[in-house]
C-alpha cells in the first residue's frame, strides 16, 4: 500500500524486469563506447576478457539497481572496486616508472606529480588571485593533468552535487568498503557536530595554501598518500609527515569506519567533501523525506555514512547539505519514505523518474570515470595469472 | 601559515564571545550600510593596531632574550607544546576565553542618534588584547621571527585569520549561522593546536639532535 501511495514502481516483478532492461539500453551503449575507448581491440584476448568482465559487470549492476530498487548496494560494488583498483594500478605505475611509491625533489621540480581532485580545494583561491597553479603537476598532457581533473570535478559537482563523493571519488571506496565489514557498529552515537569538522579543515587548508602558495593538505594531512604516493623520508619533518598521514589513514579510513560504519574521513577531514557540500545547494538533485509516510524509525539516521541525517530532518523533510547521495538511507527505509528528488518537483511526485535520472547520471559518471582503472587492474591480474608477471 | 592558522583558530572567540556585545551596536536598526561598514572598519582597524603593537613587543622580547638559536628553538618549541595543548583543550572543552569587552556595559545599541565611533574603536582595542591560547601562541611565534618587520607581519597575518569570521557578519548579519561558525572555529582551533604541538615537537627534536 505504502509503495503504491509513494508512486514507486513494483520492483522485482516480471513487468518491471523488461522495463528495467529497456532502461538499461542507453547505459549499455554509452558504457560500451567509453570502456572500449571507441576502438575495441578484440584481437587481443586479454584486453577482450578484461573489457567483457568490466562491461558486463557494470551493466549487470546497473540493471540490478533499476530492477531491485536498491541503489547503494550495487553502487558500492563498483565504488569500492574503483578505489582498490586505482591504487593497485597507480602504485604499479609508480614502481615501474620511479622504482618506488615515494617521490623526490626532482619529481617536484619537474612537475611530475599526478593531480588528484582533493587538491582542487587548495588551488582555487591562488588561481583566482595569482593566475598560477600551486601544484607541481602538468596542466595539460601527462598522467592526470590538472585541467582535465578540474573540469571533470567541476562538471560532475554541478551535475551531482556532493554526489561526486559517492559516485566519482576514487578514494571514498576505501572507507566505504571498511565501513561495511561489521554488520553492526561497535561505536554508536557519533556526535553529529563532527560533520562540521571538514569545513574547519577546508577553511584552514584553503587559506593557508593561498598564503603559502603550496598545497598544505597534500603536504601534511592527506591520508590517501598511504595508497598512492608520498614524499621520500629524508628529514625529521618528512618522517613526522609520514607518521601523520599513515596514522590518519589507519584511524579515519580503516579503524573508525569499521567501528562506526560511517565514512569518517569524508565526514571529518576531507576538504573537497566540504567544498562539494556547497554544490548540493545548486545542483538539481537532493534527498527528501516524505513526512506523511515516515514513521521516524531512525533507520535512515543510523544508515547515513556522513552524519547528514538527524531527528531535525524528520521535521524539515530535508537532509543536511553534507549528504553525498549514496542512497544508503533510501535503501534502508522500509516505508519508502525517503527518496531521490528533483528540486522544484513536489515531494511526492515523479519519484520513479527522479530516481532514474539521478541514478543514471551518477552511475554513468562512475562507469566512465572508474572504467579505465578497473579494466587496467583486471588486465594486470589476467597478466599475472597467465604469465606470472603483472 | 602558522600566524594565519592561529588567527583562524581564535577568530571565533572574538566573534562568539565579543561579537554579541559589539555586533548589536554595529548591526542596529536604522543604521545605513555605509555607517555600519565604517564602524566595522574602525573596529577592525583598532584591532590591527593592537596586533601591530604586540608584534613590535614580541620582536623586542625575542631580540632581547632569544639570541642563541638553540635556546630559541627549545623555549619556543616547549611553549608551542604547552600552549597548543591549551588550544586543543579550548577547542574540545567548554571553556570560555576571556573577553575584555564583556566588562564594557551600556553599549548603546539600536540608537542611531547616540552612536559614537568610540564603541567600535574601544571594542577593537580590547578584543585585540583578549587573552586566549592562540594569542599567546602567536606571541610566542612572533618572538622567534628574528626581526621587527617579520614579527609585525606575523601579527598582521594573525589578524587576517581572525578577521575571516567577521566577513560574513559584515555583509549578512547572519545571526542564525553564528553557532555553526563557532563550531567550525572550535574544530579549526583543535586542528591548529595539533599542528602547533607537532611543530613544537619537531623543533625540540631538531634542537636536541644537534
Amino acid at each position: 500500500m505504502k509503495r503504491e501511495h509513494a508512486k514507486l514502481p513494483p520492483y522485482n516483478t516480471a513487468g518491471h524486469f523488461w522495463k528495467s532492461l529497456l532502461y538499461c539500453l542507453p547505459m549499455f551503449i554509452i558504457s560500451f563506447m567509453f570502456l572500449s575507448g571507441g576502438r575495441p581491440n578484440f584481437q587481443n584476448p586479454k584486453w577482450t576478457i578484461s573489457f567483457l568482465i568490466v562491461f558486463l559487470l557494470f551493466n549487470y549492476l546497473f540493471f540490478r539497481i533499476l530492477f531491485t530498487g536498491k541503489t547503494d548496494r550495487y553502487r558500492a560494488v563498483i565504488f569500492i572496486m574503483y578505489a582498490v583498483f586505482l591504487s593497485f594500478v597507480f602504485i604499479l605505475n609508480m614502481v615501474e616508472t620511479r622504482n618506488a611509491m615515494s617521490f623526490n625533489n626532482a619529481d617536484l621540480l619537474q612537475c611530475n606529480i599526478p593531480f588528484c581532485h582533493l587538491v582542487v580545494s587548495m588551488i582555487l583561491i591562488p588561481a583566482a588571485l595569482t593566475n598560477s597553479i600551486i601544484f607541481p603537476g602538468h596542466i595539460l598532457g601527462g598522467f592526470a593533468p590538472i585541467a582535465s581533473m578540474v573540469t571533470i570535478w567541476g562538471l560532475s559537482s554541478i551535475a551531482l552535487g556532493k554526489g561526486f563523493c559517492s559516485w566519482g571519488c576514487f578514494y571514498g571506496g576505501w572507507e566505504d568498503g571498511f565501513s561495511r565489514i561489521l554488520k553492526k557498529p561497535r561505536l554508536k552515537n557519533v556526535n553529529i557536530l563532527f560533520r562540521w569538522s571538514a569545513f574547519a579543515v577546508l577553511l584552514l587548508v584553503a587559506l593557508s595554501s593561498a598564503f603559502l602558495l603550496s598545497p598544505v593538505y597534500c603536504d601534511w594531512l592527506c591520508p590517501f598518500k598511504t595508497v598512492t604516493e608520498f614524499e621520500a623520508v629524508t628529514s625529521t619533518e618528512t618522517l613526522v609527515k609520514t607518521i601523520i598521514f599513515s596514522s590518519l589513514f589507519a584511524g579515519l579510513v580503516v579503524i573508525l569506519p569499521i567501528l562506526t560504519k560511517k565514512r569518517m574521513q569524508c565526514t571529518t577531514l576531507c576538504p573537497l567533501g566540504a567544498l562539494n557540500s556547497f554544490f548540493n545547494k545548486i545542483n538539481p538533485f537532493d534527498i527528501r523525506i516524505n513526512k506523511e509516510e515516515c514513521t521516524q524509525c531512525k533507520k535512515c539516521i543510523n544508515a547515513c555514512p556522513t552524519l547528514s541525517l538527524d531527528e531535525s530532518s524528520y521535521e524539515s523533510g530535508n537532509v543536511h547539505f553534507t549528504c553525498c547521495k549514496c542512497g544508503k538511507c533510501v535503501d534502508a527505509c522500509t516505508n519508502h519514505a525517503i527518496h531521490y528528488h528533483i528540486k522544484g518537483v513536489p515531494v511526492n511526485k515523479a519519484l520513479s523518474a527522479s530516481r532514474f535520472l539521478f541514478v543514471f547520471s551518477g552511475f554513468l559518471f562512475l562507469a566512465i570515470f572508474s572504467g579505465g582503472s578497473i579494466q587496467a587492474g583486471v588486465y594486470r591480474i589476467i597478466n599475472l595469472v597467465t604469465t606470472g608477471s603483472l | 601559515m602558522e600566524a594565519l592558522l592561529l588567527g583562524l583558530s581564535t577568530g571565533t572567540s572574538c566573534l562568539v564571545f565579543c561579537g554579541p556585545v559589539i555586533l548589536p551596536y554595529m548591526l542596529g536598526e536604522g543604521i545605513s550600510i555605509k555607517r555600519s561598514l565604517a564602524d566595522i572598519l574602525v573596529f577592525l582597524g583598532s584591532r590591527l593596531i593592537v596586533y601591530i603593537l604586540l608584534g613590535l613587543l614580541a620582536a623586542l622580547i625575542g631580540q632581547t632574550f632569544f639570541r642563541t638559536e638553540i635556546y630559541r628553538e627549545i623555549i619556543t618549541g616547549s611553549a608551542y607544546i604547552i600552549l597548543s595543548i591549551t588550544l586543543v583543550l579550548y577547542a574540545f572543552l567548554r571553556i570560555k576565553p576571556l573577553c575584555l569587552l564583556k566588562n564594557i556595559h551600556d553599549v548603546p545599541a539600536n540608537q542611531p542618534d547616540r552612536r559614537t565611533m568610540a564603541v567600535p574603536l574601544i571594542g577593537g582595542l580590547v578584543t585585540g588584547l583578549s587573552l586566549c591560547p592562540a594569542l599567546l601562541l602567536a606571541f610566542t611565534g612572533a618572538t622567534s621571527e628574528g626581526s621587527i618587520l617579520k614579527s609585525i607581519l606575523y601579527f598582521i597575518l594573525f589578524f587576517a585569520g581572525t578577521t575571516v569570521y567577521f566577513i560574513p557578519l559584515m555583509f549578512l548579519g547572519l545571526i542564525h549561522g553564528r553557532n555553526v561558525i563557532h563550531i567550525i572555529g572550535k574544530f579549526a582551533a583543535g586542528i591548529a593546536g595539533i599542528f602547533f604541538f607537532i611543530k613544537g615537537l619537531i623543533m625540540l627534536i631538531n634542537s636536541f639532535s644537534r
